[in-house]
């Protein structure tokens, strides 16, 4: 079943896609028909939509659903630390996107990158022992 | 590999995938193409295909996320809908 935690970050992904890619359009038309040319303080925000916001989003989200399951309950492990995980990457990915806006802050954005560090270290954390062949663990007895 | 996936393969059924591909694809041809002729050759008819690739690559989001959007649901509600050609498969 598709779990809550991976259809909100697969949902949030969806919308940093439409974001990210609205963004990278407008700079593309810039270039053919300049408009605006502030459009480029977006390049960054552009950029961590669609590298975080997007594709590692969708990814730890599809994996948190499809890996194989655990043979006892909970079957995707500790599901505190899968919430935390989205919840940090998410903060993470917010503070990135506001970041090049809010330069005179010290360590703003390097919260921003240890809270996408924590997730990734929460989604290994969580997913090392779904990495298996249920033929292995069978073999094992 | 989603839920929800509508087994009828005619275009009419899948047509937000196909919307999806060709826009994506025709965009992406037309950003090669186009966009090292722009610098090249400013207000030539390179600029007006890089609007148009900019526009295609971002209908090609919309319609993903709209083929995408109602098929993240967990499986019970697949088949609660009661659609027998939908994949309910997880």
């Amino acid at each position: 079943m598709l779990p809550l935690i991976s259809r909100i970050m697969i949902r949030s992904a969806f919308i940093y896609l439409l974001l990210g890619v609205t963004l990278g359009a407008m700079m593309m038309i810039q270039k053919a028909y300049p408009f605006w040319s502030g459009i480029w303080m977006f390049r960054e925000v552009h950029i961590e939509m669609l590298l975080f916001g997007w594709i590692i989003q969708f990814t730890l989200g599809t994996a948190y659903w499809m890996l194989p399951k655990l043979l006892e309950a909970p079957i995707r492990g500790n599901e505190l630390l899968a919430w935390l995980m989205a919840i940090s990457l998410n903060f993470g990915i917010l503070v990135m996107i506001v970041s090049p806006f809010v330069s005179v802050i010290p360590f703003f954005s390097a919260t921003g990158r240890v809270l996408q560090l924590i997730a990734i270290l929460l989604f290994v954390t969580l997913h090392w022992r779904r990495v298996v062949s249920y033929r292995a663990l069978e073999e094992k007895g | 590999m989603f839920p929800g996936r509508n087994k009828d393969e005619s275009l009419k059924a899948q047509i937000w995938s196909w919307l999806t591909y060709f826009s994506l694809n025709v965009g992406l041809i037309l950003r090669i193409v186009a966009e090292p002729q722009a610098v090249f050759e400013p207000f030539s008819v390179f600029n007006a295909m890089l609007l148009v690739s900019a526009l295609l690559q971002s209908f090609a989001a919309v319609f993903y996320i709209r083929e995408m959007w109602p098929r993240l649901v967990p499986k019970r509600q697949v088949v609660r809908k009661g659609l027998s050609n939908l994949d309910s498969e997880e």
